[in-house]
């Protein structure tokens, strides 16, 4: 059975227990603290994602002086339901499992990078000493076990809650009739980690996309290619056409004198 | 900060792959239509031959750009273990089988091979070339986690480039194999020495080069209008000059000369005639990488 995560944002209390478990199961090193200039995502530490790390809270502050709020979103691969770096990868390094994880196969990949290029939500993260891609694996071996993600496990709030991918759709759902706001509903199709939260997960930096799946959206665009190539072909013929047309006229007045 | 997966060797890659499909699809057009016309078989040669190099380095740039080609050599080739699902794979598939029919046409050439088997593979290689040419933009189309990229225009900008980058080389070229290989190459060393005959093959390839310019332009515009967040590429401190620098060498300079060339062309001056046409290839070489070099980079720090 597909499993999901629902990250309901408006129990998140920002302590970054999910963080450091994250970091204590994966065997993930401490990376040093940086400076986020982004004056909205100060306390965003670490800043971003990378090899080291799988997933971190962004601090987002929003408002200013009274009407100040803090919101916090933690961040880490959706493992989206069709996956645009699994469908990108060319070696089937990256796969989709049927309980939810992407997950990776060192084994087979060839470090083209696509799978980076492909990710919409800018996951994935190439190790440049180790030469390997590195992400959020959904803790694919604890579920196998059937344990909760690292993550999971340390919530202390209940933010984060694993289900069927069946319920945390329905709970979702049930949310934005109540006008709450959600992420990975709908987007790029559907993913197996779903948000919910009061502000539009796009206020907290998260990209925006539509509900077009890779699939959907490369058909999409291969018919608008199609298309183009109608119109380029055209331009093409008319143009050497135009040419042939003159060079004959040029080379009969030529003849003529 | 973004992260910068693909530099300066996929920038090579994609101009190079590109010259290539672009340079095979102007040689075989040459050959097909020739109606007997040496000038035509010249640069059918040239850009056949270009066209078989190119795709040679454009695949050695590839290879070594790979993350893990350097712990894994022999893993790179897990790309033709599976059938091809991902659009890289496929491009990898199209790319191979290219190189194939690329070498077989360029033997076919070498050594006076039957000239139906010729034509009949390089109506293959057409395809095949165009393909190539074509499937890179199709490549960037399809990274969902790059918007700049995300546009069914791309794939035929690099397609037209390529085809241009294609045809200046084939052409240029021509001059330079005349000079240092005549010994194998005599041909071209016979169409050089005529420099009214070659002056004015030049002439009337200025007139495909303003052609396939103009559409080039036409698409760009289109792009910059549709694409996302194109406005950058006018203001950022690092891109705008290699974005000018693409507009100006690859595209608005060729057309003056081409317009230049055109008003001397009665006048009978070969060698202006030649020298200009020259310099309007290496300006459309330029532009060509530029164009690769810009979008790569753009679609990778734009947001």
């Amino acid at each position: 059975m597909a499993k999901a995560v629902l990250l309901d944002l408006r129990r998140c209390i920002g302590c970054r227990a999910c963080q450091v478990a994250c970091k204590r199961w994966n065997d993930r090193e401490a990376t040093a603290t940086q400076l986020n200039t982004d004056p909205k995502l100060e306390w965003t530490n670490p800043k971003d994602l990378s090899p080291q790390t799988y997933t971190y809270m962004r601090f987002v502050k929003l408002g200013t002086g009274e009407s100040l709020k803090w919101r916090f979103a933690k961040v880490q691969c959706n493992h989206c339901i069709d996956p645009g770096c699994v469908n990108a990868c060319p070696t089937t390094a990256l796969v989709k499992k049927p309980d939810g994880p992407v997950t990776y196969r060192k084994e087979l990949c060839i470090g083209c990078g696509y799978c980076i290029n492909a990710c919409p939500f800018g996951v994935p993260r190439f190790d440049e000493e180790n030469k390997v891609i590195e992400k959020c694996t959904f803790c694919s071996e604890r579920l196998r076990e059937g344990l909760e993600p690292a993550c999971v496990q340390a919530c202390p709030t209940g933010t984060l809650r694993l289900m069927s991918l069946e319920e945390a759709q329905a709970r979702a759902t049930a949310a934005e009739v109540q006008g709450l706001n959600t992420y990975g509903l709908h987007e790029v199709g559907g993913t197996s980690w779903i948000y919910i939260s009061e502000v539009p997960l796009t206020e907290l930096g998260f990209p925006k996309h539509t509900s077009k799946s890779t699939v959907d959206h490369q058909t999409d665009l291969l018919a608008k290619f199609v298309g183009t190539g109608v119109f380029v072909g055209a331009a093409l013929v008319a143009g050497v056409k135009l040419y042939a047309q003159r060079r004959e006229a040029v080379a009969e007045a030529e003849g003529g004198e | 900060m973004e992260q910068l997966t693909w530099g300066i060797l996929m920038v090579a890659y994609l101009f190079i792959g590109g010259m290539a499909g672009g340079a095979y699809i102007i040689g075989a057009l040459a050959d097909i239509f020739a109606k007997g016309r040496d000038k035509c078989k010249v640069l059918s040669k040239s850009g056949i031959y270009v066209s078989l190099v190119s795709i040679i380095l454009g695949l050695v740039f590839v290879v070594l750009d790979l993350g893990r080609f350097e712990v894994d050599p022999v893993g790179s080739l897990n790309v033709y273990l599976h059938f091809p699902t991902s659009i890289m794979s496929v491009g990898t598939w199209i790319i191979t089988a290219f190189t194939v029919v690329s070498l077989l046409t360029a033997i076919l050439w070498f050594f006076r091979g039957n000239e139906l088997v010729r034509k009949i593979v390089e109506v293959v290689g057409i395809v095949l070339g165009g393909s190539t040419a074509t499937y890179s933009g199709i490549l960037l189309a399809f990274a969902r986690g790059r918007p700049f990229w995300v546009t069914p225009y791309l794939p035929w900008v690099f397609f037209i480039s390529g085809t241009l980058t294609g045809l200046a080389l084939a052409l240029f070229l021509i001059p330079i194999i005349a000079v240092f290989m005549p010994r194998f190459f005599e041909e071209f060393k016979e169409l050089v020495d005529q420099r009214k005959e070659f002056a004015q093959m030049l002439t009337e390839s200025q007139r495909y080069i303003v052609i396939l310019i103009f559409i080039e332009l036409a698409l760009l515009i289109i792009e910059l209008g549709t694409g996302h967040n194109t406005g950058i590429l006018l203001t950022d401190p690092g891109l705008s000059p290699m974005f000018f620098g693409y507009v100006i060498a690859g595209l608005i300079a060729p057309l003056g000369i081409a317009y230049y060339i055109a008003k001397i062309e009665s006048t009978g001056n070969e060698t202006s005639i030649i020298l200009f046409s020259l310099s309007s290839f290496v300006l459309v070489l330029i532009g060509g990488f530029l164009l690769r070099y810009v979008v790569l980079i753009a679609g990778q720090i734009i947001a």
